[in-house]
């Protein structure tokens, strides 16, 4: 009988599909996103969340920088840990939040390991928010233009994730067509 | 937690060498980074504001190359609406060996790229597809100005300059950058000139007036002209965060013609001097 198991035990390993292999190869293949409108969809929820994190950071005048992180990687992160860190020595705080709208996808790298990288067009409006200083002055300069056009890069935190985080954030550099 | 703590006391860093610095902005922009405290406190510069660029006639459409698949002017609104709605394509990657339509395999990459996209690297733009794009028109002088000597070499000068105009290519905003490389005058008289180069006054070239110049002409008849000069433009595009791409063909600009009257000079003996007595015969 334990002759017996033991043949069993060999003909069932050798046997045995390779599954987890098999898994990650697939997963590792498959885009990230199956459509544009899946990454559109994943590019807003991740730049909301992104503002909502900066509208808490800042208007607690730029404390608890660790939120950033959680929304942000590369040198967005840089940037905006940079200026939140201003805004806590200055004492500066800002009120509102930032909104946004005419959101474009310009295009999609998908690396072929998981990771994928989007870049956006998409139109910023600073028309209900206000920057003030300790004593409610508010700092803005005077010419501030309110609509505007960024292109704003997206890439997911680990591979395959569809879980997006703003790697870059620049204005455009041509005419304003928000 | 380890690149975290790296990142933070990157951030560190950079906080104190603004500090030193002694910062004019709320911080520095990281390499054209504009973070929303700097936006917000309207520290980061945004595009100058000038309108709707669809109204002002600078749309731009795109062809391809043969055998590319795509047909010129493909519907490309990728995106649109942060609502989402679906620009189809988006070129499905992993499920067959051999690359569908629209996706794009390069350096050991996939990219998902519809077609006509900015990220299609066989989207190709003609200037025929530029006539809707109006560069800054050149403008040229002559020396003597109005007037010319026959026999005498007369200077003329056309001045054009690298320039960049915004307009939407494929429903995405893109930048076209003009750049003169030719200058093609007709002098009215069946005579033209074609010059790499615009050409200078004498004064700037340091020379007495009706020397020759590159650009210069003489006249052998008299006569009124109409002078006119076209300025050959090259041109690039590109769309946001991406290199300049070359524009097929050249562009010819026409300025507005000059007009001239080319008169004969003779050289005569006066009994007085004509700074005295202007109306004086021969004056």
């Amino acid at each position: 009988m334990g002759a017996m198991a033991l043949i069993g035990t060999l003909a069932l390993s050798g046997c045995s599909p390779p599954a987890p292999r098999a898994t990650s190869a697939t997963a590792t293949d498959a885009p990230v996103f199956a459509s544009d409108a899946e990454a559109l969809a994943a590019a807003t929820e991740a730049y909301t969340a992104y503002l909502r994190a900066i509208d808490t950071v800042l208007a607690n005048s730029g404390k608890d920088v660790g939120w950033l992180s959680d929304v942000a990687v590369g040198e967005a992160l840089r940037a905006e840990t940079t200026t939140a860190r201003t805004y806590s020595e200055k004492k500066y705080r800002s009120v509102g939040s930032t909104t946004y709208d005419t959101v474009q996808i310009q295009a999609i790298s998908d690396y072929g390991n998981g990771k994928v990288r989007i870049t956006t067009y998409l139109c910023s409006d600073l028309s209900n928010v206000d920057v003030v200083d300790e004593g409610g002055t508010s700092v803005v300069i005077a010419d501030r233009v309110d609509r505007f056009p960024l292109q704003v890069d997206f890439e997911n935190s680990n591979a395959s994730s569809r879980d997006l985080r703003v790697s870059s954030s620049v204005t455009w550099t041509g005419a304003n067509f928000c | 937690m380890d690149w975290r703590k790296l990142l933070l006391g990157a951030a560190l860093a950079l906080t104190l060498t603004s500090m030193i610095i002694g910062d004019v902005k709320v911080a520095m922009a990281d390499a054209g980074q504009c973070s929303q405290g700097d936006l917000r406190a309207g520290l980061c510069p945004p595009p100058p504001v000038s309108g709707a660029i669809n109204g002002g006639g600078v749309d731009l459409s795109a062809g391809f190359d043969a055998g590319s698949g795509g047909g010129g002017g493909a519907a490309s609104e990728a995106g649109g609406g942060a609502g989402g709605d679906s620009s189809g394509g988006g070129g499905r990657q992993g499920a067959a060996t051999v690359p569908g339509p629209g996706t794009i395999v390069r350096d050991g990459f996939t990219i998902n790229c519809v077609a006509g996209t900015p990220c299609d690297p066989n989207l190709v733009v003609s200037v025929s597809d530029l006539v809707n794009f109006r560069p800054a028109a050149p403008t040229q002088q002559m020396e003597p100005r109005g007037w010319s000597v026959v026999g005498l070499p007369t200077n003329f000068i056309a001045t054009a300059s690298v320039h960049t105009r915004s307009g939407v290519l494929l429903g995405f905003p893109a930048e076209v950058r003009f750049t003169p490389v030719g200058f093609r005058w007709n002098f009215g008289d069946g005579q033209g000139l074609d010059s790499a180069g615009g050409g200078a006054s004498w004064a700037v070239l340091n020379l007495p007036e009706f020397s020759d110049t590159p650009t210069s002409h003489t006249f052998t008849e008299t006569g009124g002209r109409s002078i006119t000069l076209s300025v050959v433009y090259s041109a690039e595009y590109r769309f946001a965060g991406r290199d300049w791409r070359a524009v097929r063909g050249t562009l010819a600009v026409p300025t507005t013609p000059l007009s001239a009257v080319v008169a004969e000079a003779r050289t005569v003996l006066v009994n007085r001097e004509c700074t005295v007595g202007a109306a004086g015969p021969g004056c």
